[in-house]
């Protein structure tokens, strides 16, 4: 089983870098002190490159061990079982670690306002995937949830132009460098992946099926931007805080 | 087949850059509305520093007058007498009047050193604010022209030099106006603490004014500028025939 996990990921470098980023993000914070690990603004993004490393090795253990994952699929949904992780992604991707985003989005944000729209956005989100699943509207073990992919991506660029609305006008910003601040450049990058893979998200039953190529592609540009997110939140972890000047 | 695929590669890969470089250009925009920000906040923090420092100088200029003003007059109703004084004495063949002269001397000498004294603005800073009303208040007082009380709660206020000139102007103006436009009867000033604020209010029951005539408001819009300038609140209630209340607060 073990030769079979290894062999999935000898030449997988998004799952390579993922799991360096981990490694190092562990030990970054682990050397933090007790304060620092207790801030929002490092636990969340510790957690977060934490839930990336755990839904990332799920994923490929339930490739190689389709028992297990027959098991699950088996609690999850009562439709015949094909072999996939989806749910995996389904869930821990499209699910938990939007929800995760959007929470840092929100924890950086100053104006009360925004912060009510994002735990609005965050609760009707949370509503939907609770409605999605018991509903079976879209069953959460296959590929094709077009508004799961679609909201999820939706919140989180509403709520990086939320973060930008309080960079132009909030007072706290004001003294702020913002090429200095690590939740600009991580909000940035959350929008830009957002942006990006929105279509290609809503789309990805028909690009997996009829143009591989193009899928591949995009799946590429997502991989290569979230390796960046987790490098930024790694570096966070590094110096512990949000600012790279030695003063802030 | 092949060449639909890839034009369609092609269209996906000209619609992924355009859209990269929309975020780009949109993150940008972001940083560059946030450097105008920065320096018109610059500007604006600069020109409120200047307008500070320049009320702080126009006080200190006031001060600087009203002291000369006052010394002048020491100088001729005090001292000048005192030496014309001294000077008889002293020409005296007595020796008891000379001794009075050398004490006269002595007065002369320890008026002339209290004078210089007051001729730089140091004494602000080793007087307090309360000891400050109390002794413009026994003025008024020695004058016979009203009576006056001052109420005071709590341990001397720590307060920094600019913030004393300034509520002493304030206070010495509103005196002032008190004394030439109210003739009231009495005066109280009261200093207290509450809500995390310091106050010091004014009262009189003199004949007041309306407020909200600008000929009467324009004097009250300074001292409302002034109180602003160190970060405080200036409040007057007032009507004919019913007295004048101030209140000045300044944030602790």
């Amino acid at each position: 089983m073990i030769e079979k996990f290894l062999a999935r990921i000898e030449d997988n470098y998004y799952f390579h870098m993922v799991a360096i980023c981990g490694l190092l993000s562990l030990l970054f914070f682990l050397l933090l002190d007790q304060e620092k690990r207790r801030s929002h603004y490092i636990l969340v993004p510790f957690l977060l490159v934490m839930l990336v490393n755990f839904y990332e090795i799920l994923a490929t253990f339930m490739v190689v061990n389709k028992p297990i994952n027959e098991k699950f699929h088996r609690l999850l949904t009562d439709e015949p079982f094909l072999g996939w992780n989806a749910w995996v992604y389904n869930i821990f991707y499209y699910q938990v670690s939007k929800l995760g985003l959007l929470l840092l989005i929100g924890i950086n944000l100053k104006k009360a306002l925004s912060k009510r729209i994002v735990w609005v956005l965050g609760i009707v989100f949370l509503l939907y995937c609770i409605y999605s699943y018991f509903s079976k509207t879209y069953p959460i073990h296959g590929i094709q949830q077009p508004i799961l992919y679609f909201l999820s991506n939706t919140i989180l660029i509403i709520a990086s132009g939320l973060f930008f609305m309080d960079l132009i006008t909030e007072e706290y910003y004001i003294e702020i460098n913002p090429l200095t601040y690590l939740p600009f450049w991580y909000i940035t990058i959350i929008m830009f992946h957002s942006v990006i893979v929105f279509m290609a998200d809503v789309a990805v039953e028909y690009l997996t099926f009829e143009n591989t190529r193009v899928y591949y592609m995009f799946n590429l540009v997502s991989r290569v931007l979230y390796v960046i997110l987790l490098g930024v939140f790694t570096y966070l972890m590094f110096i512990g805080k949000n600012f790279i000047s030695r003063t802030a | 087949m092949m060449e639909e695929e890839s034009n369609q590669i092609i269209f996906i890969l000209f619609s992924g850059a355009f859209l990269a470089a929309l975020m780009a250009t949109f993150v940008v925009s972001m940083v560059i509305l946030h450097r105008q920000r920065q320096v018109q906040n610059k500007q604006k923090m600069d020109q409120i520093k200047a307008e500070y420092e320049k009320t702080i100088l126009n006080i200190e200029n006031e001060i600087q007058q009203d002291t000369l003003k006052h010394i002048g007059r020491e100088l001729h109703d005090n001292i000048g007498q005192l030496l014309s004084l001294s000077k008889l004495y002293l020409a005296s063949s007595k020796p008891e009047k000379q001794s009075e002269g050398k004490q006269l001397i002595n007065q002369i000498i320890s008026e002339v050193r209290g004078l210089s004294k007051t001729l730089n603005l140091d004494w602000v800073e080793s007087i307090s604010l309360e000891e400050f009303i109390s002794q413009q208040l026994d003025k008024i007082k020695s004058t016979g022209f009203c009576e006056v009380e001052l109420q005071k709660e709590g341990e001397n206020w720590a307060l920094d030099k600019d913030q004393k000139l300034v509520l002493i102007r304030v206070i010495q103006e509103c005196l002032n106006n008190a004394i030439k436009h109210a003739s009231p009867s009495f005066i109280r000033i009261s200093m207290t603490e509450q809500d995390g604020k310091r106050k010091i209010q004014i009262m009189d029951d003199g004949k007041g004014f309306d407020t909200s005539l600008s000929s009467q408001g324009s004097g009250m819009t300074n001292l409302r500028k002034r109180m602003e300038t160190i970060g405080g609140h200036f409040e007057i209630n007032s009507s004919p025939g019913q007295g004048t209340d101030i209140i000045l607060s300044l944030p602790i």
